[in-house]
């Protein structure tokens, strides 16, 4: 949980905050969006595995029970569209009568063939993939690539289960040999790792030529990649979960061939040479591996990403068009991503974008649709709440970092408006610095973890932008600056004032 | 979620003391209970941020046992803090404000609301409290306090109080009382979702006359009949596919486990390779489509006039004879078998000409004995 969140709600709370602490509140998120919510379809459990917009205006959503329905804003009602789905965690309009689903046993072309509304034809489009059986084993997606394809995912399986009797796909015996997965468990689960990959494509992203269903298997690496995105430049985003080789939540860019580090799902490459992943010495893997582009600092950013989105250029969205943002599932917000190459490599920096009580946890789903932004929630009995939510934006625009970057000394910082004239103080920019153990153990610790000393500040005429210089680097470090009490020339407060950038690599001067 | 590290559980040690010493409080006003066996209370920790079962019912200064263990298999730390009526709220926001404090008292917040705490248990850990109720009838609420959990892992114990039904019970979250069945009653319905034998891309069929199957997509092909209730899937939906769906009974019909329905030209020709396309729906009954050997196959699945299960078999381009399996079930006072009128049988084979295999249709009828 945030440790400023909490102490705000401690005020609420106990009604004891002063007229001085009142003061240095930040005006809350709810001030700049207006935060509500639909009223749920009858009788569907409403745990929302993803939606799409409708070419008309309608929102389509799939549900934990295998419900898709479809949302008249003008009326506000729902009609159901198809039934019977398993775990649906995501879903794509292609046009008023057709939908791709992916589902965890395929990805789907659900379409209404008669045009009453009701899909009444369920073709598989692309079902080459295991099942184990495993309960961990969802499927994510599908996103639409610049180029026409979806992107899906495939979660690794989990040592909290072994496998069913029969699987659908290839068993890959490499380590631990299937007769073994049906001995005792208890034994048996610590030799397969954590999560575990023992049939095809499982911890891999996967692109699929929706006409056809030809599917490619794309990158490896992944542990639980719940959301798949693009970025405005087209890159692929993934993000991923804590866990076993995450020592934080992280988001990758993710290109053709890539390995992304979580060992389990290497037996699925072609050229694989049959070693057992666990046992592959961590400095192998790490020259295979692409490290994450951007670490989400557990606890203060966040613990369980969800849905990767673009910001739509529309004015209603003010500064933020074209930035992307991500979901979180353990606590109530959403979060942004301000990516950049630097020498061939990506990286950047994470912060909040909303983050409210209203919101409610669970963010899993988005889409934006005529200047609102739905919210799709869900659990799955893990943390999370349910429902969908709606975000406005009343036109009002906080005063929030608005893109942050690298410079071969240190950092330039750009604001929504102009900083105080004080800004230019030392001590307003303080922060820590620090990174996360690349190892099979569940999550990682901060470690070599040091204050970070700003040794200037430049302001630019317009003070809408600072450069903030730091006397040395510590690559592979996360510099999480805390802008709390930075001023804007307005007298505000930031909105967001935590900002975390992972540094892979810092820029040559000019 | 990662364990937090923790300090040895000598808070739990004191919580226990301070419940201990409540209990003597309480007990201090009449006379001591008589030195029976105490009641003995099992309480898990469960996937889901939930307590199972999620109530007891206990008599006013009874002494208990409550045993706890953690049996959550997500990796997540939970306590039991039985609490003050009306309480609960209270604390679940006063452990949320403990913050950076939090982890040393266990998330614990003190205070007297708090009646009995349990230590903060990591997965497979346990622990047990002994200590005497209250005298005072009520509904005493227990949380678990650990941050994010409190607002959903919950429930009660009734103290001289009688437990109401479990769905009308508004001390407990809603969700331990919900049950699930797939299609909520309508029939024809297809759910897909993982099923007892059967491979994990399985589709549930109810159909009319209270009549199920399941069809497995991964070989194609039917796998077992049952009659009675359709599937309960809330286990199954609360725990993502780890615990299977109840069927409302046995099946009266079961394929072979290494069933091929269809085969081209001999006996022996070797298992053709199939491929699941999707199905259709009408009126809620499905065709799946699938190909062998890149024939395209569709069998409806749907029930007779007589009441029987019906599967209407259609094949485009037949190359050639076609024989089906039509694997007899033995149970109870006869045997549940596969009716068909083109062909002929021949044990458990059905030969069809090129011709008849074009469409059939098979009935699963039940033969007294």
């Amino acid at each position: 949980m945030h440790r400023l969140y909490l102490i705000s709600l401690g005020c609420v709370l106990f009604g004891t905050t002063s007229l001085l602490a009142q003061k240095a509140q930040p005006e809350p998120a709810d001030a700049f969006y207006a935060i509500g919510k639909l009223v749920m379809p009858n009788g569907v459990a409403p745990e929302i595995g993803g939606l799409g917009a409708m070419p008309g205006g309608r929102i389509a959503a799939c549900f934990h029970h295998g419900q898709v329905a479809i949302y008249q804003p003008k009326d506000k009602t729902w009609k159901i569209f198809a039934e019977g789905l398993h775990e649906p965690l995501g879903l794509l309009v292609e046009d008023e009568h057709s939908i791709l689903v992916m589902q965890r046993p395929e990805l789907t072309r659900l379409r209404d063939t008669d045009g009453d509304g009701v899909c009444d034809s369920y073709e598989t489009l692309w079902d080459g993939f295991g099942i184990s059986g495993n309960y961990h084993e969802f499927a994510f997606g599908p996103v639409r690539a610049p180029d026409g394809k979806v992107v899906v995912s495939l979660n690794l399986a989990s040592q909290g289960d072994t496998v069913f009797k029969e699987v659908r796909g290839q068993f890959s015996d490499i380590g631990v040999p299937r007769a073994k997965f049906y001995e005792g468990w208890k034994k048996v689960s610590k030799e397969v790792g954590r999560m575990y990959s023992r049939v095809p494509f499982r911890g891999w992203v996967v692109k699929i030529d929706p006409a056809t269903g030809a599917a490619q298997p794309w990158a490896c690496g992944f542990r639980s990649p719940d959301g798949i995105g693009f970025d405005a430049a087209g890159n692929l985003l993934v993000d991923d979960n804590q866990g076993d080789w995450r020592g934080t939540s992280e988001l990758f860019v993710v290109k053709q061939g890539g390995f992304y580090g979580h060992p389990a799902s290497l037996v699925w490459r072609k050229d694989w040479d049959g070693r057992v992943p666990l046992q592959v010495p961590v400095a192998d893997l790490e020259k295979l591996r692409t490290p994450a582009a951007v670490w989400f600092p557990h606890g203060h950013f966040a613990n369980s990403p969800t849905q990767i989105m673009q910001i739509p250029s529309s004015k209603a969205w003010g500064p933020y068009a074209g930035q992307t943002i991500v979901g979180e599932m353990n606590s109530p917000k959403i979060l942004r991503v301000l990516l950049e190459e630097v020498g061939g490599v990506w990286q950047g920096a994470t912060l909040n974008w909303i983050q409210s009580e209203t919101l409610k946890r669970g963010v899993h789903r988005f889409v934006f649709a005529n200047d609102v932004l739905y919210v799709g929630r869900t659990h799955l009995s893990w943390a999370g709440s349910e429902g969908i939510g709606t975000i406005t934006p009343t036109g009002k625009v906080p005063f929030d970092v608005l893109d942050m970057k690298i410079t071969p000394k240190g950092f330039r910082f750009t604001f929504t408006e102009p900083l105080d004239e004080t800004s230019g103080s030392e001590e307003l920019w303080a922060g820590e610095h620090y990174g996360y153990s690349y190892h099979k153990d569940y999550g990682s610790p901060q470690i070599a973890k040091d204050e970070i000393e700003v040794t200037k500040i430049t302001l630019s005429a317009d003070r809408k932008t600072a450069e903030v210089e730091l006397p040395e680097w510590t690559l592979n470090h996360v510099y999480e600056f805390r802008l709390d009490k930075l001023k804007a020339d307005s007298g505000r407060l930031l909105l967001n004032p935590r900002i975390a950038y992972t540094v892979r690599r810092v820029p040559h001067a000019p | 979620m990662p364990l937090p590290r923790l300090c040895p559980g000598h808070l739990g040690l004191l919580l226990l003391l301070h419940a201990t010493a409540w209990g003597q409080k309480a007990a201090e006003k009449t006379q001591p209970p008589a030195a029976a066996k105490p009641q003995a209370i099992k309480i898990a920790m469960r996937d889901g941020l939930r307590f199972d079962p999620p109530r007891f019912e206990s008599k006013p200064g009874a002494d208990v046992v409550i045993s706890l263990e953690n049996l959550d298999s997500t990796d997540q730390m939970h306590n039991f803090v039985l609490v003050k009526p009306g309480k609960r709220d209270a604390i679940v926001n006063a452990s949320l404000l403990l913050a950076d404090k939090g982890p040393a008292l266990q998330f614990v917040p003190p205070g007297p609301d708090v009646l009995a705490a349990s230590k903060l248990l990591a997965p497979e850990k346990k622990d047990s409290l002994r200590l005497s109720l209250p005298k005072e009838a009520g509904v005493y609420p227990f949380v678990c306090t650990f941050p994010g959990h409190g607002l959903v892992m919950y429930g009660a114990a009734y103290v001289g109080v009688k437990m109401p039904p479990l769905k009308q019970d508004k001390n407990i979250p809603a969700t331990a009382a919900q049950t699930f069945i797939a299609g909520a009653g309508r029939r024809p319905f297809v759910q897909r979702i993982f099923m007892p034998d059967s491979g994990p891309a399985a589709i549930a069929l109810a159909l009319p006359g209270d009549l199920n199957a399941c069809w497995d997509a991964g070989p194609c092909r039917l796998r077992y009949v049952w009659k009675g209730e359709f599937i309960d899937a809330t286990k199954t939906w609360e725990r993502n596919g780890r615990d299977l769906p109840k069927l409302g009974d046995k099946p009266f019909w079961t394929a072979a486990p290494d069933d091929v329905v269809i085969r081209f030209g001999r006996a022996d020709a070797p298992a053709p390779q199939v491929k699941f396309l999707g199905y259709t729906l009408d009126q809620g009954f499905p065709t799946f489509r699938y190909t062998l050997d890149g024939i395209e196959v569709k069998e409806r699945i749907g029930v007779s006039k007589a009441g029987t299960v019906m599967r209407e078999f259609k094949i485009a381009q037949v190359p050639s004879g076609v024989l089906v399996s039509v694997g007899d079930n033995p149970n109870g006072e006869g045997y549940a078998a596969w009716r068909s009128q083109s062909g002929k049988r021949d044990g458990a084979t059905l030969h069809l000409t090129q011709e008849e295999a074009a469409a059939f249709t098979l009935n699963l009828e039940t033969i007294k004995q």
